[in-house]
């Protein structure tokens, strides 16, 4: 489309309207009676464009600039990192090992008695950490099954996370 | 250039053969202003109908922008063939150590007649480097001849680095559409291990210098007593000990062992486990490794002891120094540290073995340590430098421990507490050295952020302890 | 806490192409060896936020300025959190209020305002959030964002201005075609003028 004839009529409504408002003269009365149905179907027929212009939108996407990230080396993992992808079982076998470790270093028992420990849940006072490395006979407080209800992770990774704070509580403990 | 009445839509994403060279300018329409137009029409007619000259005048606040938008146009990148916008950058440091943070300053500017008042880049740093601090990203506003800086931070690694075209898009005034290009300038960053001098080496006691019992009947310097043992009719009598005779009545013989020099093999761990790092792109273990074998090379070759080194990994075969000594040998030890491909800052693709069935795994692990034991000389002290995440190398070096090799185990961490997923990793680590140390091994655990003389001296303290 | 190798919403690995109402990818590590925090950036949220609030202030009638919350409290939490299509919304709900305050024969001043800075809210949330999925929020971005937004309220401005002016020329009358022509004629020059 070429712009040059819309430009002279864009610049010729635009005096055109000037000009009648100058003259405070309206062109519709030419129309009489019918005036109002004219300017009302116009009026619907532009609500109509607006319509379909909004129908447009959801047609069309936008695209941006995606531009490729370069702010990192070569990609190397953070240790740690696998164990999400760990299945839950041998995940709370490493656990397991840890505290056994960490209670036999700190508090000085045996193997044994460390896994007795586990079992009973009496090595931490977090209910949840030990239910989760223990035999069953813990319970968890209605209040911690509840806040795993609401909460958006999964209760075995909260789980997890109790253990491994529990742990970290464990460890320094020896050294306190 | 010029909008030439096509539909803009269509238009979107075609790259342009550009002339005069092969940067891509590629167009993008946002659609950022879509739906405007819609307030205009609907206001505008509602405002008709109802004769609310109120909304009629809304009406057109939502027509000027949607018009407005739509008469939008790409900016001009290239003027009569040459690029609009030049990029300049300036390294702080052109050839720094491995390690080294190294500030990268880019300016850059509008050559073209033109205001450029939305101009976004993203620097092409080299894909080996590693971004620590600020960012590449910029946005900027330049008028016709200025231009603007920004600087951001990179951690050196291992090679050269070529920079990468910085990848630049100027979106017109209302942001309706976006083109985006490249934009060049040749940059290097050298980084290879650095030639240390003794003054830089406080590597005292790092290996024990006295091997192997030897009867002697000399005295003199580097004779030194070791220990006494039951006497035998044929011991010589200068060799009696009469202090003991002395006290307990008991007749002894002393024995001395000599100085000699040592024997040392350094191995460093090259698995694809061996590749970890506090953060997904850091200067990770295996470069801590070579950077401390580097320095572990220099300083025994200065204490007079016979160096070598080999890897654990994959291409292991090939990667192999033996013990020597002499300024030719220092060079040859550097270059393969330096650029040797078993020591590649690239991390293997899989993990070494990993397509092998698990019992067959446990047989050519196995294969790997008797091979490098049959390649060790007798007696050849060695330091297994590994970041030790695994249960692997500490096996490794338990073995080589009980073959009668000493062992010291320079391990540095690339462990965090970010989260409790690492943080279990860090005390599993932290667990396995101290096993290693109630075996009888000496354990060097460097931790990020600390240097290596640090770490060093805290672990003479332990050692001498 | 979440495995870092899950890609987050809405983030595209291919080429150039977003989805037009897409949520940004406000949650680093999504594609490979991308560490930048791509949230919406700062100053455009603040900015999307307060003509939000102004365009609530310039309601025709105070019981709009309910809608017109809304509408501020929609385009606030879009631009913060990176939806394009809240910030849509929010914008819708300020221009309906503007809707029915014209439906209620308000005068037109405070309808071209609040038409404009609702129109202006939009465009700067939604610019924020395009700054923050190529640049994030880290970059230096200030002058970038303070030029386009200054330059589209000042167009905004000198038309609504101008088409203003033109109204209080006539004498109060209904010059609804007068009005009309007025409206095509600006925005084709406005269009060609470019």
């Amino acid at each position: 489309m070429n712009w040059r004839p819309a430009q002279l009529a864009g610049l010729a409504a635009v005096l055109v309207g000037f000009v009648l408002l100058a003259v405070d003269a309206s062109p519709l009365s030419v129309l009489g009676g019918y005036s109002y149905v004219v300017v009302l179907l116009f009026g619907l027929g532009v609500v109509g464009l607006g319509w379909l212009e909004l129908a447009d939108r959801r047609a069309t996407r936008g695209e941006w600039w995606r531009p490729a990230p370069t702010e990192s080396g070569h990609r190397v993992a953070v240790p740690g990192d696998e164990f999400a992808d760990l299945p839950d079982s041998e995940l709370t076998d490493r656990l397991r090992r840890r505290v056994v470790v960490s209670l036999i270093e700190v508090r000085n028992c045996s193997a044994a008695d460390a896994r007795a420990q586990i079992e009973d849940g009496t090595w931490t006072d977090d209910q949840l950490a030990a239910a989760s490395l223990g035999s069953g006979a813990v319970r968890v407080p209605i209040t911690t099954q509840l806040r795993g209800l609401v909460s958006r992770t999964s209760t075995a990774e909260r789980a997890h996370r109790h253990v491994i704070a529990a742990l970290r509580e464990l460890r320094t403990e020896g050294t306190r | 250039m010029t909008a030439s009445g096509d539909d803009r839509r269509s238009r979107s994403d075609r790259p342009r053969a550009d002339e005069g060279s092969d940067a891509r300018v590629v167009d993008h329409a946002t659609g950022h202003w879509t739906g405007v137009g819609a307030v205009a029409f609907v206001f505008g007619g509602l405002g008709i109908v109802l004769r609310e000259p109120g909304l009629l005048l809304a009406g057109v606040v939502g027509a000027v922008f949607a018009g407005y938008a739509r008469s939008a146009e790409p900016l001009a990148v290239r003027e009569s063939g040459e690029p609009t916008l030049s990029i300049r950058r300036q390294l702080d440091d052109d050839a720094p150590d491995p390690g080294d943070e190294v500030t990268v300053t880019v300016e850059i500017r509008n050559e073209g007649a033109g205001v450029l008042t939305d101009v976004r880049v993203v620097d092409g740093v080299p894909p080996a480097l590693d971004v620590t601090d600020d960012t590449p990203r910029h946005g900027a506003v330049l008028r016709p001849g200025n231009g603007v800086t920004y600087a951001y931070t990179v951690t050196a690694t291992r090679g050269e680095h070529d920079w990468q075209p910085a990848q630049v898009t100027v979106a017109d005034p209302s942001g309706a559409i976006e083109r985006e290009t490249t934009v060049d300038a040749q940059t290097t960053l050298s980084c290879s291990l650095p030639a240390l001098s003794s003054e830089q080496l406080p590597l005292r006691g790092l290996t024990t210098q006295y091997v192997g019992r030897v009867d002697t009947d000399e005295g003199g310097s580097g004779v030194e007593f070791f220990s006494t043992r039951e006497y035998r009719s044929s011991d010589p009598l200068s060799r009696i000990d009469w202090r003991r005779h002395a006290k307990t009545g008991e007749l002894g013989t002393l024995e001395y062992r000599q100085e000699r020099a040592a024997t040392v093999m350094l191995v460093i761990d090259t698995r694809q486990a061996a590749y970890r790092a506090p953060e997904p792109g850091a200067y990770h273990a295996v470069e801590r490794s070579v950077d401390a074998a580097n320095r572990i090379f220099a300083a025994l070759l200065d204490t007079g002891d016979r160096v070598g080194v080999t890897t654990f990994g994959p291409a292991s075969e090939d990667c192999w120094l033996s013990p020597g000594t002499g300024d030719e040998h220092r060079a040859h030890g550097r270059a393969l540290l330096n650029s040797h491909p078993a020591l590649s800052p690239i991390p293997p693709e899989e993990g070494l073995y990993e397509t092998i069935r698990d019992d067959r795994r446990e047989q050519l692990k196995d294969r790997q340590v008797t091979q490098l034991r049959r390649r060790l000389p007798p007696d050849t002290q060695v330091f297994v430098l590994s970041p030790c995440c695994d249960d692997y190398v500490p096996t490794v070096a338990r073995r080589l421990d009980a073959y009668g090799h000493l062992v010291t185990v320079v391990s540095p961490d690339p462990t965090t507490d970010d989260t409790p997923y690492r943080e279990l990793a860090h005390m599993e680590r932290t667990d396995r050295l101290d096993a290693l140390r109630g075996q009888g091994v000496r354990v060097l655990d460097w931790r990020g952020g600390e240097s290596f003389a640090a770490a060093l001296a805290r672990a003479q303290a332990r050692w001498s302890a | 806490m979440s495995s870092p190798t899950s890609p987050g919403v809405g983030a595209s690995r291919d080429g150039s192409i977003a989805a037009d109402h897409g949520d940004g990818a406000s949650d680093g590590d999504t594609v490979a060896g991308d560490r930048t925090d791509h949230s919406p950036v700062r100053v455009s949220v603040v900015i999307a936020t307060g003509y939000a609030l102004l365009g609530t202030l310039t309601m025709p009638t105070s019981a709009l300025v309910v809608i017109g919350l809304l509408g501020t409290l929609l385009v606030g939490i879009g631009a913060g959190r990176g939806s394009r299509t809240a910030v849509g919304y929010g914008a819708v709900a300020l221009l309906s209020g503007v809707l029915i305050g014209g439906f209620q024969g308000a005068p037109p001043e405070p309808l071209i305002l609040s038409t404009l800075f609702a129109v202006l809210a939009w465009d700067a949330g939604r610019y924020g959030i395009t700054i923050g999925e190529q640049l994030g929020r880290e970059a230096e971005t200030v002058r970038v964002e303070v030029a386009h937004v200054g330059l589209n309220t000042l167009v905004g401005t000198a038309e609504a201005g101008l088409g203003y002016a033109a109204y209080r020329v006539t004498a109060g009358g209904q010059p609804v075609a007068a009005l009309f022509l007025l409206l095509v004629g600006a925005v084709v020059l406005v269009v060609t003028l470019r």
